[in-house]
């Protein structure tokens, strides 16, 4: 018995040593050499048209191809879309558990980033049903001071009704972007204009978005004789998030406005960046350009641009 | 990950009574032993915006804590039941999340040397630089394991122990899972010739490991993060000396700014006591060694280890709550000193009854430490905080310390000395001075030079009869910093066994902004018999901070009656 116990002891002496540590020598890999072209010039944000007149409506969807209802909710979001495009800009999030790649159930296609990721895990927890979403990432207090809006709470159709409906903003902001696919590189420039004396600190986020993949999806709505399982095979998933081209790894991006501001003053902001790796088509791709109130975690103002090619 | 329910705990009781009774024949529940104790802090708010309380809209807070433990012959089990309705104002609010529950509940098993526990326990290894869980309910702080563990003596002066569990989280567990083995051995247990010995001397290892999952981070965490310590005490005669190192492999978390720099900790310890003499030298030194079973835990949640405090444990309440030093687990030197002489009675200068005269000293200061990102610490630090790649610092070490170069910051200088003597058989007269520099920025994140303050305590008994006696306290506090000078004040009527009516007051007559040199007046009863004690009390309570071995937690300011009651059985 004793011989036992004393066997035990040294088995778990000896497993604890060796599970017991992981060294790790390089935390974050060396980022990869851009091999800029300087004959390339950074595309110009054209002042004249800045949008000065509002603040965008910039909705972060939260979404996963196992969603049943999500199909549904986002045909309302697009239906407010069209009826909005000047004045919202969506993107659609997918994480969490609805968003896990399932070979075996049919939902091959991983929509997962690690910046959609980190944004979910920040703004929801176990409890927050999907889809849901945040709208300039700021709380209404004339929505029961909620920030994240799903079925099981407000709907979100109101709230982006009363966002889209203000008539001021502290900055105006304008998002060129080319792709030069011989360099496989971006040349993004952002370029805003602050309209009020601003006292705080911003980040501006710089975000690939694809349009129109076509991959499976739940949808509860589906016609079970065409979709078995009511997995629509060809569903156009919209406005799906691909990466954050920033490389700070905060979720409101790098830092852009750091001392006071006065009314007025113009920004510029040049970014070389790789095309994410999960991007499929290229020529659907769109940069959108997101300023946050570092101290609030508000957005500010969002702007968004096609991306042009350049073969 | 939801912590175990009232019912979870009830069970394990009746369970384990259960067990007894079945495995027993005659009467079975003869031999069982049921003790445990019972302990309430309730408090009640009134609006006293002038001293800064919170608007409590409960009006009152009640914490509540009772333990029973049964035990019969090899074995024992035990609940803890805990209650808040809803927390008192300065513990965290996350306790409210259950108004009724049971957090510890454990069974345990003896027999020739093996105790084998399942459940919830405490455990320290050594001086608890890489290991010890315990409970400080005045912190709200309990870090208990749930799990299992196993002690072990296969011969007399050889101890094992081992351990798996996560740790409490307010009303759930931790993430983390902590694997932790340690050995120690008594070499004048172990071998019989040195048994007599008059040098004692004893070694220890330990090793420690946590797993916490990854997640999403862009940086490549460690998953499973290792720790050891070794250590050794001896002794001869009147004289004690022990030490002990740990060290920690890269463990970034949210405190060290996700650096992947290894910890070291050293502390050591020299005593020399005979008849009314006793000096004690301690040293530490730790960096970088705060060690949680979750890397993004702060406050006092989810410590693994516990890092010896090297400053006084004052008592009195001015020197006690407005500057006490809180431990920097990320990185401090510091050096304490300890004497106390007892000048024989009779003599001239000690009086018929001896005088007992007891000088400290603390000294605590930052290391030396120069940064890889950037040579501005600030600037270092805020470049780590973005995780970005850092090409001067591509491993995230953060920066070069050696655990023995002090850096030019003084985190705290504590120099006290106290007279203590009795006059005669009804007069006793204690005298207390320190002086404290307090880095106030580090320690409460108040922006403000170091805190320099002087404190005179005299505290006196004077019995009036064999039933009667009056103690009491005047202190004061000077410093030209922070909110400036203090009085207090403080009357004891004692009525021997039972009674004790105490009167107090402090004043803030420094204060520069004249609006606040409020008083704090303070009026309390208290009642024991036998093992029961229960207090009352009104009046206001200065906003504070209270410290238990070098690790602390805000007391707001309040205003209204206070309700203590203690009893065990």
């Amino acid at each position: 018995m004793r011989n036992t116990i004393i066997f035990g002891f040294l088995l778990l002496s000896t497993l604890t040593f060796t599970v017991g540590c992981d060294k790790v020598e390089t935390p974050l890999p060396e980022p990869a050499v851009l091999n800029l072209n300087d004959s390339i010039t950074f595309p110009p944000v054209d002042s004249a048209n800045l949008n000065r007149g509002f603040k965008k409506t910039y909705v972060e969807e939260f979404t996963g191809h196992k969603c049943t209802t999500c199909p549904a909710n986002t045909k309302l979001l697009l239906a407010q879309l069209a009826l909005n495009k000047d004045r919202m800009i969506v993107t659609s999030v997918h994480a969490g558990s609805f968003a896990e790649v399932d070979d075996f159930g049919g939902y091959p296609t991983d929509f997962n980033t690690p910046y959609g990721t980190l944004l979910f895990q920040n703004f929801t927890n176990a409890l927050t049903p999907i889809p849901s979403a945040i709208i300039n990432r700021r709380s209404f207090d004339n929505f029961n001071n909620l920030m994240i809006f799903n079925n099981a709470t407000t709907f979100w159709t109101d709230p982006i009704n009363f966002e889209n409906s203000n008539t001021s903003a502290d900055i105006a902001l304008g998002v060129e972007a080319d792709f030069i696919d011989s360099l496989d590189l971006f040349y993004i420039q952002v370029s805003a204009e602050a309209l009020n004396d601003l006292t705080s600190t911003y980040r501006l986020l710089v975000l690939c978005v694809e349009d129109s993949i076509v991959a499976p999806q739940l949808d509860s709505e589906a016609d079970e004789s065409i979709y078995p399982h009511k997995i629509v095979t060809d569903y156009t998933h919209r406005h799906v998030l691909r990466g954050k081209l920033n490389s700070d790894q905060s979720i409101a991006g790098d830092p852009f406005i750091s001392e006071t501001i006065s009314s007025g003053e113009w920004l510029d902001y040049k970014l070389n960046a790789e095309m994410p790796a999960n991007v499929l088509n290229k020529e659907n791709t769109t940069i959108v350009a997101v300023i946050v109130n570092e101290i609030t975690g508000e957005v500010i103002q969002s702007e968004e641009t096609h991306v042009h090619v350049v073969e | 990950m939801k912590f175990t329910n009232l019912n979870l705990g009830l069970i394990t009781l009746f369970s384990f009574t259960s067990i007894i009774v079945s495995a027993q024949d005659g009467n079975l529940l003869d031999g069982v032993q049921i003790h445990g104790n019972f302990d309430l802090y309730a408090q009640q708010y009134n609006k006293d915006s002038i001293i800064g309380a919170p608007i409590v809209p409960e009006k009152s807070g009640v914490n509540a804590f009772t333990n029973l433990i049964a035990t019969k012959g090899k074995f024992s089990a035990g609940v803890r039941l805990e209650s808040y309705i809803p927390p008192v104002q300065g513990f965290d609010p996350r306790f409210g999340d259950e108004t009724i529950g049971v957090p510890f509940r454990y069974a345990s098993f003896k027999q020739d040397g093996l105790e084998i526990t399942v459940g919830n326990f405490y455990e320290q290894f050594g001086n608890g630089m890489i290991l010890r869980s315990y409970e400080e309910r005045g912190l709200g702080l309990d870090n208990a394991f749930d799990g299992a563990r196993v002690r072990y003596s296969p011969v007399q002066g050889l101890y094992i122990k081992g351990l798996i569990g996560n740790q409490r989280f307010y009303w759930q567990k931790s993430d983390g899972i902590v694997r932790a083995f340690d050995g120690e051995v008594q070499f004048n247990e172990l071998i019989s010739k040195w048994n007599e010995s008059a040098l004692r001397v004893s070694i220890g290892g330990s090793f420690v490991s946590k797993f916490q999952s990854g997640g999403t981070s862009s940086l490549d965490l460690p998953e499973n993060v290792g720790g050891g310590a070794a250590r050794f005490q001896m002794n001869y005669k009147d004289f004690s000396l022990m030490g002990e190192y740990a060290y920690k492999e890269n463990d970034p978390t949210k405190s060290n700014h996700y650096i992947y720099k290894s910890g070291e900790g050293f502390f050591a310890s020299a005593t020399y006591s005979r008849r009314g003499f006793g000096i004690n030298i301690s040293a530490k030194s730790i960096d970088n060694m705060e060690f949680r079973s979750d890397r993004e835990a702060g406050f006092n949640d989810l410590f693994i280890n516990y890092l010896p405090a090297l400053s006084r444990q004052h008592t009195y309440s001015l020197a006690a709550t407005l500057y006490p030093y809180a431990t920097q687990p990320n990185g401090e030197i510091g050096l304490q000193g300890d004497l106390i002489y007892k000048i024989k009675k009779g003599s001239k200068i000690g009086g018929k009854y001896g005088t007992t005269i007891q000088l400290n000293v603390s000294l605590i200061n930052s290391h030396d430490r120069e940064y890889y990102a950037d040579q501005d610490p600030d600037a270092a630090v805020e470049l780590l905080d973005q995780q970005v790649y850092i090409p001067e610092d591509q491993s995230r070490k953060g920066y070069k310390a050696n655990l023995f170069n002090i850096g030019n910051e003084v985190y705290y200088r504590d120099y006290n000395i106290e007279i203590d003597r009795k006059f005669n058989k009804n007069f006793k007269l204690k005298g207390t001075f320190a002086f404290q520099e307090y880095n106030i920025e580090l320690i409460q994140n108040k922006a403000s030079t170091n805190v320099l303050a002087r404190i005179w305590v005299l505290e006196g008994l004077n019995k009036l009869s064999k039933k009667h006696s009056i103690r009491w306290e005047a202190q004061q506090l000077t410093t030209g910093q922070d909110q400036g000078d203090w009085v207090f004040g403080l009357i004891e009527y004692g009525y021997s066994p039972h009674w004790i009516v105490t009167v107090l007051n402090q004043y803030n007559y420094g204060n520069k902004n004249k609006d606040l040199r409020v008083n704090y007046p303070t009026a309390q009863v208290t009642y024991i018999h036998n093992a029961n004690r229960l207090s009352l009390s009104y009046g206001r309570q200065r906003a504070g901070i209270f410290c238990v071995g070098g690790v602390c937690r805000n007391v707001p300011a309040a205003n209204g009656i206070t309700l203590a009651i203690t009893s065990s059985f």
